[in-house]
């Protein structure tokens, strides 16, 4: 397989995010992808669940089930 | 087995206490004593505070003397999960991150114990910063019916400490199922209150639009008393409404309502092992004894809820970690640092979709409770699990591990309703069981009502 063929990596080795710091190294990462590519391989289901257009719920409670603003 | 289950409830001895037939010393000394004697079998406390509580209770036992009762919280030892900020007294949160953290305040709900005049015997174990790992530095705690068992989490020596009556009554925090799940595996009560109804000011946080602080102690009129003496508003949460509280406690001396309870259907892939399904059959009947309207209902998207719930839980929680992160990645258990990793690499669109996700959730539930008052569900798949099991990675095939765990109980944290786990029973093998029963948003009353008529049918606890 050329390289042209591979799919896409996520993340890429050669371009950690420098907001996990100097902790996370190219060797972390191969660490990392498998477990990352598992758990989004399971969160990814939620795509086929949820309708796109849903409004989405930040926080639990809707105003009128007795949210914080409702006395 | 260290279970004494004739031991005296929070409601009992506060009785005795505000009729003078014992002080706070007596009761706080004996605490403090079952505390020495089995502490190193159980591993429930980070800190203890002998000196400091027998000083409060001696306090107490002079406002007494003097007339000034506060309450059925005065005068009773308690613990603190150790992730509730407590002002010159170590918090934790069961990491070597927070090691020798100080604080300069005390949380919200620890001032409002400290205002009903309860005494603080330490600050309890618990899974590092409660996402589900045991931080080596600190170790499990260990289940005081058979101490080769573990106690779940992330409440874990909470939970431990209650059943053992090391203090009356504790207070835990919720993500997911951790009040239920080690008040279930322990044989307790635990209660997760309505989002907004206990003020997380002050309160170590994992997640924020997760996270709930709720009670636990041996009986549900125990939780009860104590949830009583720390719900309402804060103004230093702005998520905590401001609707008045209700007399939790009195209500439990008024009949209970008549009312409709769903019985969560088994469901071919839900892992529910045979002695759980029974004790929620068991409670069910002896609802249907009691008069309540038991009617069978299959639980609202049971894998959507727990996917939804990591998906919000991971990206929160790096959130708040970022920074340690950063500069101390080392300091945390392996596992936490697995977690704190990948939820820094999910994608921001992830996130949304997971809120997305709850918003589903939370229209199903709404919609299954326009039918049913009270729904009745396991806490979790099973009972206790040995202690020398070996650890696994957070991530497998299907996802993370606490997927399956989190099924019955995570899906009130990713709504916001509450729900409590009441002990039902016992494996074959001595192990307690805990069934769940979950109601509407600041329906705390009602819920606590049925909770409290289920559980006198067939008291566990005798004290």
């Amino acid at each position: 397989m050329s390289d042209q063929e591979r799919p896409p990596q996520y993340p890429a080795a050669e371009t950690p995010p420098d907001v996990i710091g100097p902790s996370f190294t190219a060797e972390r990462l191969a660490f990392l992808r498998p477990r990352l590519q598992r758990l989004l391989a399971d969160l990814r289901e939620l795509d086929a669940l949820v309708p796109a257009a849903t409004e989405p719920a930040f926080t639990p409670l809707d105003g009128d089930e007795g949210g914080p603003d409702v006395d | 087995m260290l279970i004494e289950r004739d031991a005296p409830s929070l409601a009992r001895i506060a009785e005795r206490i505000a009729r003078r037939e014992i002080s706070p010393v007596e009761v706080t000394a004996a605490a403090l004593d079952r505390l020495v004697r089995h502490e190193p079998e159980l591993n429930a406390f980070i800190t203890t505070l002998p000196g400091e509580a027998l000083a409060a209770a001696r306090e107490a036992e002079a406002e007494i003397g003097r007339g000034d009762y506060r309450g059925p919280l005065h005068g009773v030892p308690i613990s603190l999960k150790d992730l509730f900020l407590t002002r010159g007294i170590r918090t934790t949160a069961g990491s070597r991150i927070l090691a020798d953290h100080v604080p300069a305040q005390d949380a919200t709900v620890v001032k409002r114990l400290a205002a009903a005049g309860a005494i603080l015997i330490g600050k309890t174990n618990m899974l590092e910063f409660a996402y589900g790992e045991v931080a080596p530095d600190f170790g499990p705690s260990r289940n005081p019916w058979q101490t080769d068992y573990g106690t779940s989490g992330s409440s874990s020596g909470s939970a431990a400490a209650v059943a053992a009556d090391l203090g009356y009554a504790t207070l835990g925090s919720d993500t997911g199922g951790s009040i239920r799940l080690p008040a279930a595996y322990c044989g307790i009560v635990g209660l997760k209150p309505t989002y907004g109804l206990v003020s997380r000011s002050g309160v170590l946080p994992l997640s924020w639009s997760l996270d709930h602080v709720g009670p636990m102690a041996r009986t549900v009129r125990d939780c009860a008393l104590m949830l009583e003496a720390i719900a309402g508003h804060d103004p230093g949460d702005p998520t905590t409404s401001a609707r008045p509280v209700p007399r939790y406690g009195a209500l439990l001396e008024q009949p209970t309502p008549s009312c409709v309870i769903g019985i969560v259907e088994p469901a071919e892939d839900d892992q529910v092992e045979p002695a759980v399904r029974a004790a929620v059959d068991a409670t069910a009947e002896r609802a249907g004894q009691l008069g309540f309207i038991c009617k069978r209902v299959t639980l609202p998207h049971p894998t959507l809820a727990p996917r939804a719930l990591l998906g919000i839980l991971y990206a929160e929680a790096s959130a708040y970690h970022a920074p340690w992160l950063r500069d101390r990645a080392d300091d945390y258990a392996p596992n936490t640092r697995i977690r704190l990793e990948l939820g820094t690499l999910l994608p921001a669109s992830l996130y949304v979709r997971a809120q997305q996700a709850r918003r589903v959730v939370m229209q199903a539930y709404r919609a299954l409770f326009a039918q049913v008052d009270i729904l009745l569900l396991p806490v979790g798949p099973s009972a206790s699990y040995r202690l020398d099991a070996a650890a696994v990675e957070p991530t497998a095939a299907g996802g993370d591990r606490m997927g399956p765990l989190i099924r019955f109980s995570g899906p009130f944290d990713l709504i916001g309703y509450p729900a409590v786990s009441v002990p039902s029973g016992l494996t074959a093998d001595g192990l307690p069981i805990g069934v769940q029963l979950a109601g509407r948003p600041f329906e705390e009353g009602l819920l606590l009502q049925v909770a409290h008529a289920v559980e006198q049918a067939a008291p566990f606890w005798v004290g």
